[in-house]
Order: structure tokens, then sequence, then C-alpha cells
């Protein structure tokens, strides 16, 4: 069996409940005649049941008995929603048993096959695009954002997966910090810039505020009523009371809708049987390819040796640079006619650009390479020829007064030209 | 490094350009439209993929991978060790990164952490001439500001072969782990690492004997500076060291020491490759061959023989080694030998038997400076055509065959394998 990246399974499994969530919310928010909170269980339903296939599959194990055990964990589910929700349509339970199959279904194929990063890419790009759909769907029928809340909670998962995948299911505290605090800022950055547009600027803060607290009221209430609804869970009567309410929304369909189900009766037994039979079948072959019991062991694998400056020094050592920067440019910009500036203009283009030949050649060698580099271009050609004594005068006898290079302008015009069949070059040579 | 390039199959698709400026749009007119919900929803596909692109881009920059290795090449069953060192020279912290290895076709060395492919590596892989079964990779989290991560990367050799880091990459992106940009190793720095033949145990008697043997004739002739035979007086042209100092601070005439004539402990081995291929081929032998050849190798530089090598021309060009104490570039020029392509006939595609080239030029410079040549060959009838022979005589080669057969002519010739022990000569 292959190493597990356990992390990042569980959190593919929380953004695929998510994203059924969402299309269920999709299918049926319209109709508003619900509490579709049920569906909210996927959210858990995927991680547990991989965490409970992880267990299983410690001793050594048939595919049969997965197939069966993930298929009763499917099916308890599409039950107990049957009996809290009761009969709410064909394409609802067709919905709800796809989502319920498509989890029981990963969570056993996540334990045995690694995650795959394209995999995970696709839940996270999935889950960001509903999220953006489902917030436009709640827009225009005026209900309340918290709707999102399960797909907000995939993207979130999905992006914490992809990390974790991506430093190898090694992600370090500080990683885990730096990740939180980034989806943090975003998070408020959007959402302060949302209200800042559609309400002004000055009203933007105060009703972040106002959002917070409510968020805060909200959080106590629904914690709250959890509690209560805890409490009051353990009644059977309050089943028999939703059965009966809810067993009459079969009596809804409309008469299109129902023909549609009675007339191809005898086809659809068949086909159930058909069905039945081919999965019996899957079940008996499944059964006789084993599963490894062998625990899996996390390779012992050499942490890698930091070496850091504190954020302080960091921050000392970027403004030392960015302070010389400034300086030279400013330097650049005083010498923009003298040969030496032109020369140091030049050089620092040059070298920006990975100039391969510059390793120890001297002024004359590097505008005499670039003046070969003009091609051409005869008047480029003979400003960099005549810049050469100059370069040289002004850096091995200086003392001289300072005097302004003629063809400076037209070397500055035409440096761009020079480095781009420059660097042309310079990619022809790796090819 | 070399330029960076953006991953788009290990990147999301909500970081390209196309769908940053559709969420853009769609963000604006949700907002116009007055779907404050759909506008935020929509702002944050657009500030998340903005920022992953953006971060993306940025976070090769001034990032640079250092790969030192102190060994140049391994035997099989033998550990390298890299020794990487990568430092981020920025202000930009980088989240995660990895180092992908691809693998050579042979699979001559592995290193410790490998996966199989994605079906997507394996077209990449396969079309750059990587093994697409097993893929080498490093992951890396967290590494902050200027800061500076050395680690070690262990590879096992597993057979005979050639490695080159060229194609190393050095994978990173963006803190969400969105989008995804690769660097190559500097072509600069590229280096390649040799697995050598496997060694067996064997003699190397016969060839010790066949030097000290060869008695008469002039060829190769040298004069063994440890055994003074006498003196003689010193005559213009002489060599400055062989003046004889001693008898000249006792004042004596200037007079100059002769030695004792030996032949060179040299020996060159010439490999015929091609003979182990044609119609039949007989890969496993050859094979064989190389590994019994370079414990010779390992056998006589022990004993303080040089060696030199010579190998017919297969993939590459032929190749030629002269005489010289150090074995390890002939035990890289064995680790890189690969038999050229089957050679068919255009008529009936049947496939023909290839005639070894050697590079003629420098073996015959050599010859004056060999002490002898053993010409390694699968069986004698592979010799019929081959010119060398014909320019050589059997006073100064001897056939080494994989199969025992009859003498080839004057030549003298023993049987490759009867050097390994425990086998009856």
């Amino acid at each position: 069996m292959k190493e597990r990246n356990s992390v990042t399974a569980a959190t593919s499994q929380i953004s695929a409940g998510a994203i059924a969530v969402t299309l269920l919310f999709l299918m049926t928010l319209g109709e508003r005649t619900f509490q579709l909170w049920y569906p909210l269980a996927w959210l858990c339903f995927g991680p547990l049941l991989y965490g409970a296939d992880c267990l299983f599959l410690r001793r050594e194990r048939s595919v049969q008995a997965l197939a069966l055990l993930n298929g009763c964990a499917g099916l308890s589910l599409l039950i107990v929603f049957l009996l809290l929700d009761g009969w709410r349509g064909i394409w609802v339970l067709i919905a709800t048993g796809t989502a319920c199959l498509v989890l029981s279904a990963q969570a056993a194929t996540l334990c045995m096959e690694p995650v795959r990063l394209s995999s995970v890419l696709q839940w996270l790009d999935i889950g960001l695009v509903l999220l953006a759909v489902l917030a436009a769907y709640l827009g225009a029928l005026g209900m309340s954002m918290v709707w999102a809340m399960p797909s907000a909670i995939g993207c979130g998962a999905a992006i914490l997966g992809m990390l974790n995948f991506r430093a190898g299911g090694r992600l370090s505290s500080r990683g885990w910090g730096l990740l939180t605090a980034l989806l943090a800022v975003l998070s408020g950055a959007v959402w302060l810039g949302a209200n800042t547009i559609s309400r002004g600027a000055g009203k933007g803060l105060f009703f972040l505020w106002n959002s917070l607290k409510a968020a805060v009221l909200a959080a106590c209430e629904g914690l709250y009523q959890f509690m209560k609804w805890l409490t009051s869970v353990l009644p059977t009567q309050e089943y028999g009371e939703i059965e009966l309410d809810q067993g009459t929304g079969a009596l809804d369909l409309s008469a299109s809708e129902y023909m549609e189900v009675v007339v191809p009766r005898f086809v659809y037994v068949l086909l159930g049987l058909l069905i039945l039979f081919v999965l019996v079948l899957l079940l008996r072959y499944a059964g006789r390819f084993l599963i490894s019991g062998e625990k899996v062991k996390m390779q012992v694998r050499q942490k890698p040796v930091h070496k850091r400056i504190s954020l302080l020094m960091a921050l000392k050592r970027k403004l030392a640079w960015l302070v010389e920067s400034f300086r030279l440019r400013l330097y650049l910009y005083r010498e923009r006619d003298t040969e030496l500036g032109v020369f140091y203009g030049l050089l620092r283009r040059a070298y920006g650009r990975s100039w391969r030949e510059g390793a120890g050649e001297s002024p004359r060698e590097f505008l005499t390479s670039l003046a070969a580099k003009a091609g051409e271009d005869e008047e480029l050609h003979v400003a960099l020829t005549d810049l050469i004594p100059m370069v040289e005068q002004a850096l091995y006898a200086p003392g001289g007064k300072k005097a302004s290079y003629p063809q400076a302008a037209l070397l500055r015009s035409r440096r761009k030209t020079l480095f781009s069949r420059r660097q042309n070059h310079h990619n022809s040579f790796y090819r | 490094m070399r330029n960076s390039n953006w991953v788009y199959h290990r990147s999301s698709t909500l970081t390209s350009l196309p769908a940053l400026a559709l969420a853009l749009i769609l963000s604006a007119v949700c907002t116009l439209a007055g779907l404050g919900g759909a506008a935020t929803a929509l702002m944050l596909v657009f500030l998340l993929g903005g920022s992953a692109r953006l971060w993306g881009e940025l976070a090769l920059r001034k990032l640079s991978l250092i790969v030192n290795c102190r060994q140049e090449g391994v035997f099989p069953g033998q550990s390298l060790t890299f020794e990487i060192r990568i430092h981020n020279d920025k202000l930009l912290p980088l989240a995660w990164m990895e180092l992908s290895f691809p693998l050579p076709l042979d699979l001559c060395m592995t290193p410790e952490e490998t996966r199989s492919p994605d079906d997507w590596e394996k077209s990449v892989l396969k079309e750059e001439g990587y093994s697409a079964e097993l893929l080498g990779e490093k992951r890396l989290s967290l590494c902050l500001w200027y800061e500076t991560l050395e680690f070690t990367s262990v590879w096992t050799a597993q057979h005979r072969g050639i490695y080159s880091i060229s194609g190393w990459r050095l994978r990173t992106g963006d803190g969400f782990g969105m989008s995804q940009v690769e660097q190559a190793v500097n072509p600069d720095e590229v280096r390649q690492f040799a697995v050598y033949p496997a060694l067996r145990s064997v003699t190397v008697e016969p060839f010790l004997r066949n030097l000290w043997n060869a008695d008469t004739g002039t060829q190769g002739v040298m004069e063994d500076t440890t055994v003074i035979r006498s003196t003689r007086e010193y005559q213009p042209g002489d060599q400055f060291r062989h003046i004889n100092w001693r008898l000249s601070a006792r004042c004596q005439p200037l007079s100059v020491n002769v030695y004792e004539d030996v032949l060179p402990r040299s020996i060159h081995f010439l490999l015929d490759g091609e003979s182990f291929g044609g119609p039949e081929p007989h890969f496993e032998e050859m094979e064989e061959t190389l590994s019994i050849l370079a414990s010779v190798l390992v056998g006589l530089a022990e004993v303080h023989v040089a060696c030199g090598l010579s190998l017919c021309r297969g993939t590459g060009p032929a190749m030629h080694r002269s005489i010289g104490e150090d074995i390890f570039p002939l035990l890289r020029m064995l680790a890189a030998w690969q038999p050229a392509p089957p050679l068919k006939d255009r008529e009936n595609s049947r496939i023909l038997r290839r005639t070894a080239e050697f590079d003629m030029q420098a073996l015959l410079e050599e010859s004056g400076r060999v002490g002898r040549f053993y010409y390694i060959v699968y069986d004698n009838s592979m010799l019929e055509h081959q010119p060398l022979l014909r320019r050589m005589n059997s006073t100064c080669l001897t056939l080494l065959t994989w199969k025992e057969e009859r003498p080839f002519g004057d030549f003298e010739g023993f049987c490759l394998r009867t050097l390994q022990r425990g086998r009856k000569s």
C-alpha cells in the first residue's frame, strides 16, 4: 500500500462534500419550502468515513469488505436523510444518492491510492466557481449569505489540502500559521473592499464592525440552537411526525412527472434487477483481491537545515537594498549624459539580463562585444565604438572636467533594441 | 538557473489570465447590478487567483540551487550523496518547494524518495527521454525571507549507466498552492555521474605473466629507475636526473646511472562491444564482460599496472583513453558505453552484424607505449573482417573471448570467463 497524505485526503473529502452541498442548495433553495440543513452532514461524513476506512485497512482486508463497508455507510446516510427530510422528488433523491455514493467511493479510493494533485486542483477550482455561482444565486433570491458558508469551508479546506500536498504532507506549524493569516487577510480585504464599493468608503468599516459583531452573536446563537437540537433529538416520535408531514411531498408531483415514473415501471424493475445482479457479481469478484494490512510507515526523511535571519533583519536588509537601489538610480539619472553614466547604464542593463560573457571582461571588451551586437545599425555601432576611448579615459585617467557624451540620448533610445537582440541570442543558446 | 516556466497543468485554472479577467469583469457587473454577495465571491476568486499568480511569478526570483557531490561515480549498490543548498535571497517567503529528479530510462540510479508519475507527467517524461516508471522527488515546506535550506539527497546506484542532473527542476509557487513555476539547473552547473560496472572476483595473474614473459623485442621498453645496472661517463645529451651525484661528490668524473630495461607494466584493452550484438544479441554476456573488464582494471591498478582502453563506436563515437595510472576515466567509459541500435538490411529488414570501429589513429599512436594489447570479443567468428587485427601482429595482441573457441590465426587467446575466481582455467 502506498503512503497516504491523510490531511490532503481528508480536506479533499470535505471539499467534495461542500461541492455536493452547494449543488444541492442550487437545486433546491429556490423552492424555499424546507430547512435543508441536513446535507451539512456531508462535510463531516467524508472525512469520518475516510478515517474509518483507514482504521479498517490496518489489517488485511478484501476489496469486497471495503466496498461493503463504504456502500453500507453511504446507504445508511441516504436513509437517514430520507427519514429526516422525507420524499422531495426523484431528482433530489438522485442528487443525494449520487453525493453519498461519490463520497463513499472516494473515501475508499483515497485509502488505497495516494491523493493526486490534479484532483485537489479540480476540487478547488470547482468549489470556487460554485461559491461564486451560489453567491450570485443567493443574492438574486435575496437570501442570507450564510447558505454559502459550506461552500466557503470547502474552498478553505481545498486550499489547506493543496498546500499540505505541495509541502509533502509535512507543513510545519509556521506554515499553517502563515496560511491562516493569509486567508484571513485576503477574506478581510475582500469583505472590506466589497462593502466599501457597495456602501461608500465611510460606511465600509462601520459595516465590517457590525458584521463581526453579528457574526459572533450568530455563532453563539448557532451553538445554542445546536445544543437545543441535541437535547431534542432523542425522542423517536418526532421522526414519525416528520415522515408523515414530508410524505405528502410525493403527491405534489405533476401529472407528467407521475406518468414518467409509472409507465416504464417494468423497465425500471428490470434495470434495478440488472444493476443488483452486476453489483453482486462485482462484489464477488472483488472478494478475490486483498488489500495489504501492513501498516503504512512514513518514510524517515532527513529534515533540511534552515539558516535564516530575523524578520527585522530581513526588513533592514530590504530597506538597505532599496536605499542603495535608489541612490544608484539617482546617480545614473544625474550622470545620464556623461560617458561614465552611459557606460554604467549599459552595464547595469546587461548584467540584469544575465550577460554571460561578463566575467572578467574589461570595459573595452564589453563595449566591443556590445557594438558587435548592434549589427546593421551603423549609427549605434559608431556610437558604441566612440564611447570606448572616452570611458577608458574617464576610468583610467580621471581628473579632467566631466564632459557630456553627445550620443548619450541615441544610446538610451536604442538600448532596448540592443538588449532584446542580445536576449534573443541568449535564449537560442540554450535551445 | 534557467528561465522560469509556468507549469500550467499543475496550476489552478483560476490563475490563468482569461479566468482572472472573467472573474474581475463579472465582479464589476455584479457590483453594478447590486448583487453584493456575488460581487464579493467573484472578487475573492479574482484576488485569490491574482495573488497566487503574482506570487508564483515572483517566487523564483533570486532563488538559487547549488548541488554538490564529492563523488563522480559509484559501483552498483553503493550510495551517492548530493548536498543540496537552496537560498531564497528575497523578502518574499515561499510556502513550498519541490525538487523533481527525472530518472534515466535504465534507472541506473534512484533517490530515496520516489513515486510513480501522474499520467500527464508520464507523457512529458517520455518526451524528454526519462523513465516514465519512477520519478524522484523531494518536497520542502516553508522557506522564509533570506533563508537557506541545506539538505542531502542519498541515491543508490542500481546498475551500470550514466546519470546527468540536467533534468532536475526546482518548482515552487504561491502560498495557496494554486500556481506552480519551475526552473532547470543552470547548464554550466550540470554534472554527470557514473555507475560503474559491478565488480566481480577475478584474477589478474594471466595479464602479469604475459608482461613479465615478454622479454624480447624493443616495443615499449623502458628503464626501471629503481634498479641500477651500472654507471658510465656522462655524455652530452644524457638526462640531468640520471647523473649519479654520490660519485660526483667523491670527486669522481661526472657519471650517469644505467638502469635495467624492463617492459612497461601497461596494458591496453580493446572492447569489441558490437560482437555482442547482431541478429542474436547477447546483452547479458556483454554486461558480464564489462563487469569482468572493470574488475580486471581495478585488480591491475592494485598491482600498479597502467591501463588504457578503447571502445568501439556504440550510440556515441568510438572512445579511447591512453595508458594511465588513473582507472576511473576507464571505468567511466565502461559505464557510458551503450551498443549502437541494430542495423537492418534494407531489402529484407534482417538485422545485420556490425563491424567494430575503433579510433585507429589514437590506437596507432598509442601502440609504441603499450606493453600488450588485449582484444575482447564475444567469439572468434567475428574477427575475420576486423581491420584492426590485420595491422597488429600476434606478438603484441592477445584475444579474450567470451565463448571458449579455437585459436584465431597466430593470436594467443583465452576465455574471459576463466578470469573469474572459482572457475576452472
